[in-house]
């Protein structure tokens, strides 16, 4: 075969292969794209640099290389249903890009493989962000919006560095000139609110947890 | 509460200093509260939502140990309640990343960010030393990497890099003062430190065979991600494939792969590989597969201007096409990523060669002004 191979100029073997590149691909029963193609293009000539701009300024140049995951991000969107039940499309594919991301740091990895085995959750469901799961859990994302918007500044820019550019305590301390140990407790309380608020939206008859995280308890200043 | 330590520097000072000031007197960590009596105290009264937010956060503080993921394990299990909780602080963390609020902040975050793009000056000085001011910023920022994340007890100088770079669509040969001989597949990139004691590469992106001058006082390594290959004399390809994963092929001695630690307290492990013998590993370092035979004459055809598949992805014919072609070539359906080729072409039999796999496979090209794009026919 590869002496074949070497040989010929410009080869291949297509009887044997597309009857097997055909079952490969029945057998696939992914759900198929039926965006109309002018849809994706335009998405594509809209937003392509300005995604890869973002990318490349939150999460360097890689490897990835915020090319590909853009790419990526743009085939996965591409292969929606319905496309026009996104109200913003380009915050989809920064959202599905910045999953793929996080997903390339080497100790999110470990932590998110520790957690799965641990929890015997899905490694997917631990920590993804797929335009499905984003759809599903629309009631849940809308909690956790209105909780970030009650953030402090600094607790908001804290938790996004931990949780969106990936970042370590010691990385977020370089970065910013905070200690860990201050970092470690704005992140708890902003964790807090954002659990309460949750929990609220989500479980309005539950007192228990909201008695656990009332305000005193996620005062992120430290007292004298 | 997991803080049971309290400054008083609620005294009007700014938020730096007031850092400072914590910097200096608390220094609390997840981990080191855990350790102490205080936090011991502390935690009886905390609730599963507090000690399970405490672990979340901790787990993913980058500063974790093998005892304390043990102890996490050791509660997690203690209780349904506490699985309850943890679940619940796991699923808010989660939903972070699908907020508007996360893509804000990341428009915000990159508009901070300082220009990575030069300004362009009016003189030709810039364009002529484009390649050593790309190395000197290569090396610099390995430097201030070094100087920021290494960790270790004593003090080690950095040694200098160079950077090199090949262009998409060409290979290019390197020889270094050692003698040895590299060849970097289209759009690859490495950093090389030779000093008197080792010889250091790493594989930044791409594909790159190393034909290595013997020398046993001086190790010859390869660093891609958390892999590190060691020799002292061979010739072997590390080569980037899809989902970050690592593929090494050794065609001629004997090569050390190991899985770099990432902690002080995990142990390395190693495995060795002979002529002819090919492994592959994740992002993570781990072994992904078990020690395969491969044949040289295809693995390493690129080194001769020539592309050879034998029953290869797709997917991964692409990533490969993708190092030699000026436009470049997108799969828009998964259902056709794993499509198996078999297929052989010069660098320059590349565009037939596309509009061959259209007639010759269930695929569909489309040619885009700035791509070309692949979809499930």
């Amino acid at each position: 075969m590869s002496k074949t191979l070497q040989k010929a100029s410009l080869f291949f073997l297509n009887s044997h292969v597309k009857t097997q590149a055909l079952e490969i691909t029945s057998a696939a029963s992914k759900p198929k794209t039926i965006q109309a193609p002018n849809a994706i293009d335009k998405l594509f000539k809209a937003h392509w640099r300005d995604v890869c701009r973002i990318l490349h300024k939150c999460y360097g140049s890689g490897p990835p290389e915020p090319e590909d995951v853009a790419q990526e991000a743009f085939s996965r969107i591409a292969q929606m249903r319905d496309l026009e039940q996104i109200a913003d499309p380009k915050a989809y594919i920064i959202k599905i890009a910045m999953n793929i991301t996080l997903k390339s740091i080497g100790h999110l990895c470990k932590t998110r493989d520790f957690i799965a085995q641990h929890t015997q959750l899905p490694e997917d469901q631990c920590d993804d962000v797929c335009p499905e799961t984003i759809l599903q859990g629309e009631q849940r994302i809308a909690a956790i919006q209105k909780g970030t918007e009650q953030l402090t500044e600094k607790q908001r820019d804290i938790l996004m560095r931990a949780r969106i550019k990936g970042q370590t305590y010691s990385e977020i301390s370089s970065d910013t000139g905070w200690s860990v140990a201050d970092i470690c407790r704005q992140l708890n309380a902003a964790m807090a609110i954002l659990e309460r608020i949750d929990e609220q939206e989500n479980n309005p008859n539950d007192q228990a947890f909201s008695s656990h995280v009332s305000p005193s308890n996620i005062s992120t200043e430290p007292k004298s | 509460m997991i803080h049971t330590k309290r400054n008083s520097s609620g005294n009007g000072l700014n938020n730096s200093n007031r850092s400072r000031v914590e910097d200096n007197n608390d220094r609390c960590t997840n981990h080191e509260i855990c350790e102490n009596s205080e936090y011991q105290k502390a935690s009886i009264s905390s609730s599963p939502q507090d000690r399970a937010r405490e672990w979340l956060t901790y787990l993913y503080s980058g500063h974790t140990t093998a005892t304390k993921r043990d102890e996490f394990v050791v509660w997690l299990n203690s209780s349904d309640e506490n699985k309850q909780a943890f679940t619940r602080s796991q699923k808010v963390w989660q939903t972070i990343g699908m907020t508007d609020s996360a893509v804000e902040w990341m428009q915000q975050h990159a508009a901070q960010q300082p220009a990575t793009v030069p300004k362009a000056k009016p003189t030709r000085v810039l364009a002529k030393s484009l390649m050593a001011l790309s190395a000197m910023a290569a090396s610099v920022a390995l430097l201030v990497f070094n100087g920021v994340f290494n960790t270790t007890t004593h003090l080690t100088l950095p040694q200098p890099q160079t950077a090199f770079t090949s262009p998409v669509g060409q290979n290019r040969h390197i020889t270094l003062s050692d003698g040895s001989d590299i060849t970097l597949a289209g759009n690859s990139s490495i950093l090389v430190a030779i000093t008197d004691n080792e010889r250091r590469i790493t594989l930044r992106k791409g594909s790159a065979y190393f034909d290595v001058s013997h020398d046993p006082s001086r190790v010859f390594s390869v660093t891609a991600q958390q892999t590190q290959v060691r020799v002292r004399g061979t010739a072997f390809e590390v080569k980037y494939s899809p989902n970050n994963s690592l593929k090494i092929s050794v065609q001629r001695g004997l090569v050390d792969v190991a899985d770099l630690p990432e902690t002080a307290e995990q142990r390395e492990q190693v495995l060795q590989l002979r002529p002819n013998e090919q492994l592959h590993t994740d992002i993570q370092g781990r072994f992904i597969s078990p020690i395969t035979v491969f044949q040289p004459e295809t693995e390493f055809a690129w080194l001769k201007q020539r592309l050879i598949y034998d029953n290869v992805p797709l997917k991964n014919v692409i990533m490969d096409i993708n190092r030699y072609v000026k436009k470049p070539v997108i799969i828009l359906d998964n259902s056709i990523n794993e499509l198996p080729i078999t297929a052989s072409f010069t660098f320059e039999q590349i565009e037939p060669m596309l509009d061959g796999l259209a007639s010759a496979y269930p695929i569909t090209l489309t040619h885009e002004a700035t791509r070309s794009v692949l979809t499930e026919e």
